[in-house]
């Protein structure tokens, strides 16, 4: 399976961070995360959308990148990456001296992607992300530091840290786990005295949280809203149902009886929603771990 | 039955002389009796959830909303200090703080856990017991003046383990009071005795000139005083708040993983996982992780589990303490935990000291690193 662009977002989020099970070859040089889908007008009112921008204050150097889950190329938009400046940086507020712009793609699809930039003349350093490495596969950076960091990063046996944990593209599916959170934590807070209600942006702003869901664009926020209201559709049919219940237009009231909110009835919402639903597990009960106190009392 | 006070004065005045009363009764008959019963406080956090910030005034709210639930009365006797009555309990709830509170009492240790561990912060999102791990304590008693500890490790087993006849948990329970008792316990950590030896009390000792306060701090947040001062006991439960509260404040500025919307055109990242490592690849893996995520004591998470690969899980939870979600992924050697926005950091030690005393008290945390 092809690493999808999100994906290598959180695997290039986690170079800069110091995060077990995942190499840190960029936390040492300095490099924070300075913008997620950081876009920048050049020229005649052009516009370059970064997936993401890696500033080190202490080399005073970016990283513009741009990610592909495929190998094609939009000559015009990679054309302008390559051609980016850093003084077009500092116009956006970006304190930086220097800049390298790069393309990561999935490892099995940089031949492609190569092939297309050379053939349009377009020179742009590729990087090729794997599930055994991340290494330099066309050009080289400019920084000599940066390059010598991650021209050749061994991922053999790590797992990508999710900093970002759905994607805007993300099917009905793949929405059911992060949503079921959403609603046993709306249901929790009920039964503390909070909030009742649940409204299709709320789900959406919890599922993107902070600023992220303002940069998603307009056409894929409403795509997200409709497969939102899908996927709520879905777990209110058997998981959720009588706990919480369909309002008018994108809104759901959470239903606060106290059995609906003890413990035990929270306890068994992960079973519901795995029974209901294919891509969730639950380990089976007579599997769990026990604590010693507790199966000495109960025998 | 502890009687009301009305400020905060007359609160230490009955502490002290109850803390001198029990003092001169141990002197002289060593025993206390019912009525005598040693001052013991409680550290409480008050965390609203959604995300605001915790007051005095939204503690009162808080208070009064629960105690018809939960059959209390709160009355505000000061600015920051609350009386807490119960049938057979009274507890005055000191606010300076009002993220950390103090709940001291002089009602008796079985009715007054009861109540505060049991009932009260068992049942209401928003409160949760204060966490002391191992390392805090270590950390604390390095400072301080130690007169005694105990470690305790009660490992998850898996019930064909305890079903099987020749089956002997590894469980360890020590507790020594004694001049230099601190040493050994540095001797016993250091050497290969003890396979596992989480600390899980420590008794501190404050004072000079013939006033002498003492605490038994305990993991779960609990103290009880001994000595002839309550006062310098105070000191000490004043002393332990403010640094686990430092703490706490630390593991939220680093490990909340923030998007911060900057300048209205653009977002950040902030923010790391805070991760766990195992010494190694754990056997038991997924029956723990069951375990951690079925929404039972000691970790009260409910998880909705998914498995990319083998070995492999992303979890979506919420912590029930608090009704807030948090993220985790997880591997036989590691576990990563992502708070959002306005996590909790008192959750995080709770999953650590949780692991440290029921898994392995061998875990590889950032502190350390």
């Amino acid at each position: 399976m092809r690493f999808s662009s999100l994906e290598q977002t959180n695997a290039l989020i986690g170079f800069c961070r110091k995060v077990a099970g995942w190499p840190s070859p960029l936390a040492g040089l300095g490099y924070e995360v300075e913008g997620l889908e950081f876009d920048i007008v050049i020229g005649q009112g052009d516009l370059v959308v970064l997936d993401a921008l890696l500033v080190s204050e202490v080399l005073g150097h970016a990283l513009a990148i741009e990610t592909k889950e495929g190998g094609n190329v939009n000559v015009e938009q990679e054309r302008r990456l390559a051609e980016l400046t850093p003084a077009q940086l500092v116009q956006r507020g970006v304190r930086v001296r220097t800049l390298d712009s790069l393309l990561v793609c999935d490892e099995a699809e940089t031949s492609r992607a190569i092939r297309a930039l050379e053939d349009n003349a377009i020179t742009l350093p590729v990087f090729g992300l794997s599930r055994s490495m991340f290494r330099v596969r066309h050009l080289h950076l400019r920084d000599r530091k940066t390059e010598d960091a991650i021209r050749s990063v061994s991922l053999r046996g790590k797992e990508i840290p999710h900093f970002i944990q759905v994607a805007v593209t993300a099917d009905v599916r793949q929405l059911l786990s992060p949503l079921s959170a959403v609603i046993t934590e709306g249901i929790a807070q009920t039964a503390a005295g909070g909030r009742r209600d649940l409204d299709r942006d709320g789900l959406c702003q919890a599922l993107f949280p902070g600023g992220l869901w303002s940069r998603v664009p307009p056409h894929q926020q409403g795509q997200l809203r409709s497969r939102v209201e899908d996927a709520m559709a879905a777990l209110l049919k058997d998981a959720f149902r009588g706990r919480v219940e369909r309002g008018p237009r994108g809104r759901w009231k959470i239903v606060a009886t106290e059995s609906a909110s003890t413990a035990r009835a929270l306890q068994a919402l992960p079973r519901r929603v795995a029974r209901s639903s294919r891509g969730q597990i639950v380990i089976p009960e007579e599997q769990l771990l026990l604590p010693i106190e507790e199966y000495e009392e109960n025998t | 039955m502890q009687p009301p006070v009305s400020s905060r004065k007359e609160f230490v005045d009955l502490f002290e002389s109850s803390l001198l009363r029990a003092h001169e009764l141990l002197l002289e008959e060593r025993a206390l009796q019912f009525e005598f019963n040693l001052p013991k406080t409680y550290l409480v956090e008050f965390h609203p959830v959604g995300g605001i910030s915790p007051s005095t005034d939204l503690l009162e709210k808080r208070l009064a909303h629960l105690s018809e639930r939960l059959h209390f009365r709160a009355i505000r006797i000061a600015d920051d200090l609350f009386q807490v009555s119960a049938p057979k309990l009274s507890l005055v709830v000191d606010a300076a703080n009002p993220r950390f509170t103090l709940f001291h009492t002089l009602t008796d240790s079985v009715t007054a856990d009861a109540f505060v561990f049991r009932h009260f912060v068992s049942k209401t999102p928003a409160f949760d017991q204060v966490w002391f791990s191992p390392e805090f304590l270590e950390r604390y008693a390095a400072g301080v003046t130690v007169e005694g500890w105990g470690a305790r490790f009660t490992p998850f087993v898996e019930r064909r383990e305890v079903e099987d006849v020749t089956y002997s948990p590894k469980r360890v329970r020590v507790e020594i009071d004694e001049p230099g008792a601190w040493d050994r316990f540095v001797h016993f950590r250091t050497s290969s005795d003890f396979a596992h030896l989480p600390l899980d009390v420590v008794r501190v000792r404050s004072g000079g000139d013939g006033r002498v306060g003492r605490a038994r701090v305990s993991s779960g947040g609990k103290l009880t005083a001994r000595g002839n001062s309550f006062l310098h006991y105070q000191q000490l439960a004043i002393g332990l708040r403010d640094e686990y509260a430092r703490d706490i404040a630390s593991l939220e500025t680093r490990y909340r993983v923030l998007f911060p919307p900057e300048r209205t055109d653009r977002v950040a990242m902030r923010g790391e996982p805070y991760w766990i490592e195992f010494p190694k690849s754990l056997e038991d893996f997924e029956p723990l992780l069951g375990r951690m995520f079925s929404g039972t004591i000691p970790f009260r998470l409910v998880g909705f589990l998914e498995q990319p690969r083998p070995r492999f899980f992303r979890i979506h939870a919420v912590d029930l303490h608090i009704a807030t979600r948090l993220y985790v992924e997880a591997t036989p050697r590691w576990l990563r935990v992502f708070l959002p926005e306005h996590g909790c950091g008192n959750s995080l030690v709770r999953i650590v000291r949780s692991l440290q005393y029921n898994v392995t008290d061998k875990l590889g945390l950032p502190i350390n690193a």
